[in-house]
């Protein structure tokens, strides 16, 4: 199976190609700096404002037992693994990203996103790219999977 | 932009009506969000680290510069969301979300966002949420939107830990 690279052409992309593996953990402090670092006004930060990412007891009596990170943020780890391939403007050419969250990622995991293409299509001029890709911890359990569809423009 | 008011009004899902709209939000896409946001996402990629005028924002970035403020679409049907009620909040956590992009955003640019309400459903026993943030730049031009899912509550006895 190839292993896709940067800016790899839409005409060299094959069905079952693969992304490169992307891995990445999480620590509580890595799970608070968004909040730190929120762009909500302030006004809108009024009390009281429990957090399951950031607030160990008050996470604990929740559906996680713990504390676990953004589900936007492992987004964004996904992002970053499709940039190693593919440039931002693939995303913003049309592009797309699902991702279901279907285990917590908490403070302590590692967890590795694996990928492969699942279709390449041309519509109306476009080139489309499809690929699934899933996210296993170091405990061998499913954090989550996600769908993207990237736009390469050549 | 709405002031927030904490009263006993409970936003849980049987309130939640479908199309109800939050306020806007507005915000500029500068070098230090865009490079704060690559930092946050351990993206030390220098395309965003050092972006300049008219560079690239990270896509996700729109997670931040464009947040879904759920409180702001439970303001505006009069309720308090569940994470900002004064006795027993509660969070309502994510399940699923998908971004859709339509045109480039870059450092320069203003970002408008709101929040509705799309959908809610039962599945197995849980209820969830779906809202639409949608995001339109300076020119008025939609650049991107996501659908994000919550689920407000859990089925009894369901537990992740």
């Amino acid at each position: 199976m190839t292993q896709l690279k940067l800016n790899a052409s839409f005409d060299s992309i094959s069905v079952g190609d693969e992304l490169p593996p992307f891995e990445i953990g999480e620590t509580q402090a890595t799970m608070d700096q968004p909040a730190t670092n929120s762009r909500v006004p302030k006004a809108e930060d009024a009390k009281p404002r429990k957090n399951i990412h950031n607030d160990p007891d008050f996470a604990k009596a929740g559906l996680f037992g713990a504390t676990a990170n953004a589900g936007v943020m492992t987004m964004a780890y996904v992002n970053q693994m499709l940039e190693a391939v593919f440039s931002a403007e693939s995303f913003y050419n049309g592009g797309s990203l699902t991702y279901k969250g279907i285990n917590p990622f908490r403070d302590g995991d590692v967890v590795v996103f694996t990928g492969e293409v699942t279709a390449k299509r041309v519509e109306s001029g476009k080139n489309y790219v499809d690929f699934a890709i899933k996210g296993i911890d170091q405990s061998g359990r499913m954090v989550g999977v996600a769908e993207a569809t990237v736009v390469p423009g050549h | 932009m709405l002031d927030i008011i904490i009263n006993d009004k409970r936003w849980e899902w049987e309130a939640v009506e479908i199309g109800t709209k939050g306020d806007e939000l507005t915000l500029d896409v500068t070098s230090e969000s865009v490079a704060t946001y690559a930092k946050d996402a351990r993206n030390f990629d220098h395309a965003y680290i050092d972006a300049g005028s008219g560079d690239l924002a990270m896509p996700t970035g729109i997670f931040r510069d464009c947040q879904l403020r759920r409180h702001s679409v439970a303001q505006a049907a009069g309720y308090t969301s569940l994470e900002m009620v004064e006795d027993n909040p509660r969070q309502t956590p994510f399940a699923k979300c998908t971004a859709r992009w339509f045109a480039p955003i870059r450092v320069g640019d203003t970002l408008t966002s709101s929040a509705q309400v799309l959908e809610k459903y039962e599945r197995r026993g849980s209820k969830f949420v779906t809202f639409r943030v949608e995001i339109t730049n300076q020119d008025q031009e939609r650049v991107a939107e996501y659908d994000y899912t919550c689920i407000f509550e859990y089925a009894k006895g369901q537990n992740l830990s």
